[in-house]
Parts: structure tokens; C-alpha cells; sequence
């Protein structure tokens, strides 16, 4: 099927996937300018909430290169140039920053002066390429923290995590969580107790802070 | 403080971040301390995970936005892998303007003279429009002294991008590619593109071309 160019407007209401497959696909047609627009559309979109993450964790001077290397690892994979399937940029993101943030901590204590950029399959992570950084060890602890949210949703059930997701990391009202998900409100309030509790006692089972 | 102030402050963060602009994490943390500070830390970081892209326009993005945009771009759809990434953060890092790396390269290089002819040529390997294999070890030896990394890191870079296609021609990119401030204050080697000679200049500007393209063995 020949390749649709689009407008600006119209590439800023697709969804990432989508946004992702029109970036390839400009690129294989040859229309550099559609696949510059779609990457500067997935940037845009993406950059603040990337660069807030690593910036809670990285020295301040370092934070636009980790994020540059994050969004250019996660556009790879998730467009497929490193031969995988093409989709999932949202899962790619979240998975290489808290990962480039743990390379920037571990690489800094083996080689405090250099920045590394790993190659493919080099990487201290399992997605091909990527990889950058230094810094200084002073965070390195708190790295580990931030998995904690994820470890304690896993041990939770399906639907009572996507309760604590909608009611206690999207702030959404319990009244409409439970609506949404055929829950009781007093259910929605119990379960986000009950995951805070788990929290605190899965922070306080990690390092100090 | 107490979980509960914690979440009030997570929820706090996250109705402003719904707004225009982007709610500022560390105005929240500063609010709380130890396991309290962690744990809002962690909470902001499992929302912004799961934040959705915001729906704005390019146009929009913030100079730092942009110029990491750029560098994707030039990394992403150019010849010469991650080096439009990684050299000009390296060359940051060490404090360096162009102009001076460029001085202290040619001078490496033995080709003292031709700084304008060598600036025009790491302009393109930091533009990604140059064939990282033509670029001699010895380029690379002499930038990895002066940016604080190995030569052997620099050529691995090059690579880090399984090619798609056939390169697009660099006139092409050029026309895609929003100009970066500090390169575009490069004054082209009068007028001339790297691999044509002028004058009484050819056998010297011939040397520095061999080093950029003449292979990784190549010697000026």
C-alpha cells in the first residue's frame, strides 16, 4: 500500500503505536520529512515526562543526555530498527529510563570520568544498543526504590491493580474507579489502604533513604 | 507528615500536571522528607510512567526538547549511528566549543591549516552525514584523547544503528534537519565541499579528506 503522508495535526491525535508505524513507514518510503515530523510529534509529546523521571534521579547536568539516549533507545525498539516488531513505545520508555537511570549510577562507580554509550547487545540491559552515561553514586540506593510501586502492584491481583493505577496513581475519584470497574467505592478506598500499607512496609524493606 | 499527606501531595501533582504545563516534581518533594520523600518519589514516578504523550505540537517543545529532538533525528535517520547523540554531549561534558576541539584536531591530526576543512568534517560526523567507515582510527584516537572516552567507544557508536535503507543523500537531509545553533555557525571551507580541492590547497585539503574518508587506516 502506498505510503499517506499526514498533516502535523493529524499525527498529533495518533496513538504511539500508530505514531510509530507512520515513522517507519515514512522512513521506508523515503519521505524524510514525514518520518522527521513524526519523531519530533513522539519527542514533543514524550520529552517532559521522561526528563522529569530521570531528573528526580540524576545529577541536573546529565539529565537531557539521559533522556536523549532513553527517547533514542525507546524509538529503536519500539520502531522496530533493531529488527523486533514495531509497537509498545510507551512499555520501551518505561522500561529504558528506569534502566538508563541504573546504568548512569552503576557506571559511574566503575568509570567515574567516562560516559559510556554501550552498542548493540553491549548494553547492561537486555534491549539492543543504547546506553549512556556517568555520575556520581549518591543516588544509588534510591535507584532500587523505584520499582518498589511496580513489585507491590505484582503482587496484587489484576483488578485490584488497576484500581490502585486509576484511583491512587491517576488520583481519579473512587466513586468513578469503582464504576469503571465494577467495584464498590468503599472496595476502591480499601484497596489503595491496603496498597500504601504494602508500600510503606516495601520501602521501609529497602534501603534508607 | 503521614501517608496521607503524601498522597495529598501526589494528588496535588498530578491535577496540576493535567494543566498546560508540566507540574514540577522536585516543588513536591521538597515538601517531605526520608521514607515520606521516597515514597512520593515513587508514587510521581509510577504516574509518570503510565502518563499518556501530551497531544502538543513540536512547535512547542522547550529548546532542550528541541535540541535532543534533533540529535535523535540526525542519530535515528542518518549514516553515522549515534555520533550526532554522543559527540556533542561528550564535547559538552569536557567544556569544549567546536571551534576550539576542532583547533586542538587539527593540530592532533598534523594537519594545522586546514582547521576550516577539518571543522566542516566533524560537522558532519555530528550531523550524522558522513560514513563513520571512512573515518581514519587516527581521527578517532585523537577525538577520544580530547573528549575523555576511547576510540574504540567512538567507533562502536557509528554502529549502534542497524542501517534500513539506503543513506538519503546528505542535500536531503539537510532540508529535514533543523539547524543546531552551534553548528550552524560553521563557515563552510570556502565554499567548498569536503573532497573537492581548491588550489594551491589540494595536496593538504586531499590529506584531510583521506582522514575522514579514506578508510580506518587512512594517514594524512
Amino acid at each position: 500500500m502506498p505510503f499517506t503522508p499526514r498533516s502535523e495535526h493529524e499525527l498529533i491525535a495518533l496513538d504511539d503505536d500508530a505514531l510509530v508505524a507512520h515513522l517507519r513507514d515514512a522512513q521506508a518510503a523515503g519521505d524524510r520529512g514525514q518520518a522527521a515530523l513524526a519523531l519530533q510529534v513522539l519527542i514533543a509529546g514524550h520529552w517532559d515526562n521522561v526528563k522529569r523521571r530521570v531528573a528526580m534521579r540524576v545529577a541536573r547536568e546529565d539529565v537531557d543526555a539521559v533522556a536523549s539516549d532513553v527517547i533514542f533507545s525507546a524509538v529503536r525498539n519500539a520502531g522496530g530498527f533493531e529488527g523486533g516488531s514495531v509497537g509498545e513505545l510507551q512499555s520501551w520508555l518505561r522500561t529504558i529510563t528506569a534502566r538508563r537511570i541504573a546504568d548512569y549510577h552503576r557506571r559511574a562507580a566503575a568509570e567515574p570520568a567516562l560516559v559510556a554509550l554501550a552498542t548493540a547487545g553491549g548494553g547492561d540491559g537486555d534491549e539492543p544498543g543504547g546506553g549512556v552515561e556517568l555520575a556520581d553514586r549518591s543516588q544509588e540506593g534510591a535507584v532500587e526504590v523505584r520499582d518498589v510501586v511496580d513489585r507491590v502492584l505484582a503482587g496484587m491481583s489484576e483488578l485490584h491493580a488497576r484500581a490502585v493505577e486509576l484511583h491512587v496513581l491517576a488520583a481519579l475519584p473512587a466513586a468513578e474507579v469503582a464504576a469503571r470497574l465494577g467495584l464498590g467505592a468503599d472496595n476502591v478506598a480499601q484497596i489503595a489502604s491496603r496498597f500504601r500499607r504494602r508500600l510503606r512496609t516495601a520501602l521501609e524493606g529497602s534501603e534508607a533513604p | 507528615m503521614s501517608t496521607s499527606d503524601v498522597q495529598r501531595l501526589l494528588a496535588e501533582f498530578v491535577a496540576e500536571d493535567r494543566g498546560e504545563v508540566p507540574a514540577e516534581p522536585r516543588r513536591y518533594l521538597e515538601q517531605v522528607e526520608g521514607r515520606d520523600r521516597e515514597e512520593l518519589a515513587a508514587l510521581i514516578d509510577a504516574y509518570l510512567q503510565r502518563a499518556p504523550r501530551r497531544r502538543v505540537a513540536p512547535a512547542a517543545m522547550s529548546r532542550e526538547a528541541r535540541d535532543a529532538s534533533d540529535r535523535v533525528e540526525r542519530s535515528l535517520f542518518g549514516d553515522a549511528g549515534a555520533w550526532p547523540l554522543l559527540l556533542p554531549r561528550l564535547r559538552e561534558r569536557a567544556h569544549l566549543p567546536r571551534r576550539v576541539l576542532v583547533d586542538q584536531l587539527a593540530e592532533r591530526l598534523g594537519v594545522d591549516g586546514q582547521q576550516r576543512r577539518v571543522a566542516d568534517w566533524y560537522h558532519r560526523m555530528e550531523t550524522g552525514l558522513i560514513d563513520p567507515d571512512g573515518v581514519a582510527d587516527r581521527v578517532l584516537e585523537a577525538l577520544a584523547a580530547l573528549l575523555g572516552t576511547s576510540a574504540r567507544r567512538l567507533r562502536e557508536a557509528s554502529r549502534a544503528i542497524a542501517p534500513l535503507r539506503a543513506p538519503l543523500d546528505a542535500a536531503a537531509y539537510a532540508r529535514t534537519a533543523a539547524p543546531d545553533a552551534e553548528l550552524a555557525q560553521t563557515a563552510r571551507p570556502g565554499g567548498a565541499e569536503p573532497g573537492e580541492g581548491t588550489g594551491a590547497d589540494d595536496a593538504a585539503a586531499a590529506r584531510v579528506d583521506a582522514l575522514f574518508t579514506g578508510g580506518r587506516d587512512a594517514q594524512p
